[in-house]
């Protein structure tokens, strides 16, 4: 009898012992997926940024090049979304935020100049912060050191590259052209339109500040896509990484210390990626001599975004993309050893494909893809992955 | 690990004392006979309904009034599944019954999720789609009961019962398949796609409790006691694990897989065949309270 009870006092003593129940933030991780009743309409996603406190601002190109923005809450649930009609269309990739204020870059349907927009993020209308005529055919943008910004376009007159310096008050600093040496306007508007071949046009900065890194854009250069390398003073070309005109390039691009760089190349269909690569910025080079392992899982012509963090003392590389079967590829290596450290597949039976991927204040990873609903419906997808996720794939 | 280590060490201290509780006395009245322990089998049938605490969805929706997102959970009785395990029951006094089980225990819920998306151009050309999510968990239970027995002098025996139970999760498993109609593609097309299954274990967290009250028959065939019980059961604790309801839907087939956090109610019906342990004699003769 005393064993019996005793044992019954035990059991309920284990039972009122039962941890007590923890909540997870909601923010921490979800999966979000925006979705409407619509049939029509295709979208692409170009950028995510995290609003500091308040969740996450997306920017897409909807039917073609309309520019689109969306805003969620922490947990990505939908809180506003807006899409602006003429003449604003051609989205850049890239979300800029300026002194507590978020700006993107898009293209005049009609004179082809170029907006700089400021978001607001209650939702209203984007207000015009600067508009350049000087640009046309913008392709890319970027933040430069001295919190001025870089935007890259194509002159059709002289038919060459553009590289414009723009100062942080938003007013123009210098503009230089590289010849491409033909016309290369079709294979432009079929880019920007979505009606031929995408391509990764992209440019940058190496250094911290402007005295001692360089300038760097990949675009059309002396008939084919190339990476370019140009002198910050003098704006000339210092050397550059030929392409095979369409068809092999530089397709993604990280700058890390000196000259080493984690890139990633196509060659027709197949895909490098090289994690450290030490590239001489003063010769001209051909990017199908960079040797690496090949990735066959990769989807051809698939977005490559590679972005830098720290983790356990020491940094790592990520590589986000997607594969053939549209799953989303993240692979994470050792910024020094150049070692994969572990990749992480999103979307087992869903297809996914990549749009952009950033590391959050709470040490997670937000992943910006595109996924196509009941086979056929195009729409944004979101996964948020957890601290300890990230943690896990780099272990 | 500890905690399911204590359980059992304590599910089997508990059936070792009654293991040696098994014994004859010659003589009619004593402390000996003024009790009694059964040992047996159980099992049943039970029917599960979810019910759902906060709601999460995979999916966001723009115009958010144009989605119904909830999860359309089935109703109690199409959740029908089995459980079994060993019982013991004490007997200090006639009327009084102390009934403690360690039972394998099964699950199951479900519940649909709707999608449709129609052409702003041609309003009749649409797309319907349905995923049946078919949910089956394994516990192993331990349900810890007091019962009360009216008419104690009485063959067959009605009692009332009260208790609680705590869980331990084996196993998750989920199966998905999709239907719908496809008013789009040139005609009316209805599909069915094949189930896709998987295990979800760590969707689910370790442990649950909950109490559970009902009522039975106790029917006395010579040595053998029969014990037909019903109780309703009510979880609670929240089964889902949040830490997972994310990251661990990535791979699962469909849409709609994200837990929400949810209780388990339950209805069950289980017969108890029980053997006394104390006996009178040499021939087994029961103590008879």
């Amino acid at each position: 009898m005393k064993k019996y009870i005793l044992s019954l006092l035990l059991l309920i003593s284990l039972v009122a012992c039962e941890k007590k129940d923890e909540t997870l933030n909601p923010g921490t991780s979800f999966t979000k997926i925006f979705d409407n009743p619509a049939f029509s309409g295709d979208i692409h996603p170009l950028s995510v940024v995290e609003i500091p406190d308040s969740g996450y601002l997306i920017l897409a190109a909807k039917d073609t090049w309309n520019v689109y923005l969306l805003r969620t809450q922490e947990n990505g649930d939908f809180t506003w979304e807006l899409s602006l009609g003429e003449p604003y269309v051609n989205p850049l990739s890239g979300i800029i935020e300026k002194e507590g204020q978020w700006y993107i870059a898009c293209m005049d349907e009609v004179t082809l100049g170029t907006y700089l927009l400021q978001i607001d993020l209650k939702g209203g209308t984007p207000a015009i912060a600067a508009y350049y005529p000087e640009i046309t055919y913008p392709l890319s943008i970027s933040n430069t050191p001295d919190r001025g910004l870089l935007l890259q376009g194509y002159d059709r007159t002289s038919r060459s590259t553009t590289l414009t310096k723009i100062n942080k008050d938003f007013t123009m600093g210098w503009q230089h052209n590289y010849d491409i040496l033909e016309d290369k306007e079709e294979q432009l508007i079929n880019h920007l339109t979505r009606t031929g071949p995408y391509f990764p046009f992209f440019n940058g900065f190496t250094g911290t500040n402007g005295n001692t890194g360089y300038y760097f854009f990949n675009g059309y250069f002396n008939f084919t896509l190339s990476l370019v390398f140009v002198d910050a003073s003098t704006r000339e070309m210092l050397g550059n990484i030929n392409g095979f005109r369409e068809e092999g390039y530089i397709n993604a691009l990280h700058p890390m210390q000196d000259d080493f760089f984690a890139l990633s190349r196509i060659s027709f269909d197949d895909n490098y990626l090289l994690p450290k690569k030490e590239v001489n910025v003063r010769e001209i080079s051909f990017s199908g001599d960079f040797v690496s392992n090949r990735f066959p899982e990769i989807s051809a012509h698939a977005k490559v975004v590679i972005k830098e963090k720290e983790l356990i003392s020491s940094s790592v590389v990520v590589y986000g993309t997607h594969s053939k079967n549209n799953q989303l590829l993240l692979y994470a290596y050792d910024k020094e050893e150049a070692t994969l450290l572990g990749m992480e597949h999103i979307g087992q039976t869903n297809p996914y494909q990549m749009g952009d991927f950033i590391f959050t204040a709470d040490g997670g990873l937000l992943v910006l893809s595109k996924t196509y609903l009941a086979k056929r419906f195009p729409r944004l997808a979101l996964f948020k992955l957890t601290e300890e996720e990230v943690l896990e794939m780099v272990r | 690990m500890r905690k399911n280590f204590c359980l059992l060490a304590c599910c089997f201290t508990l059936l070792s004392s009654v293991c040696f509780a098994q014994n004859y006395r010659k003589g009619a009245k004593s402390s000996f006979s003024s009790s009694q322990w059964y040992f047996g089998l159980q099992l049943g049938t039970n029917y599960s309904q979810a019910l759902p605490i906060t709601s999460f969805s995979e999916f966001s929706y723009h115009p958010a009034t144009v989605a119904d997102t909830e999860k359309k959970y089935l109703k109690r009785f199409d959740n029908a599944e089995k459980h079994i395990g060993l019982t013991t029951t004490f007997s200090p006094f006639r009327q009084i019954n102390l009934s403690l089980s360690g039972v394998y225990y099964n699950y199951s819920y479900g519940y649909d999720t709707d999608f449709s998306w129609q052409d702003e151009e041609t309003p009749t050309h649409n797309l319907d789609l349905t995923f049946q999510h078919t949910h089956r968990l394994t516990y192993l239970e331990f349900p810890l009961m007091v019962q009360y027995n009216f008419f104690p002098d009485r063959r067959i025996k009605p009692h009332v019962q009260l208790g609680f139970f705590y869980g331990i999760l084996l196993e998750g498993s989920k199966s998905v398949s999709e239907s719908g109609i496809d008013y789009a593609s040139g005609g009316t097309v209805t599909f069915q796609e094949p189930a896709f299954s998987t295990f979800i274990t760590p969707l689910y967290r370790k442990y649950h409790m909950g109490y559970l009250y009902g009522g039975g028959l106790t029917y006395r065939a010579g040595t053998l006691t029969m014990r037909l019980d019903i109780n309703h059961k009510t979880g609670l604790s929240n089964i889902t694990n949040d830490e997972t309801r994310f990251s661990g839907t990535r791979h699962i087939l469909g849409f709609g897989n994200v837990q929400d956090d949810l209780k388990i109610k339950n209805l069950e019906i289980s017969l108890s065949l029980l053997f006394p342990l104390k006996f009178l004699s040499k021939d087994f003769k029961p103590v008879v309270l």
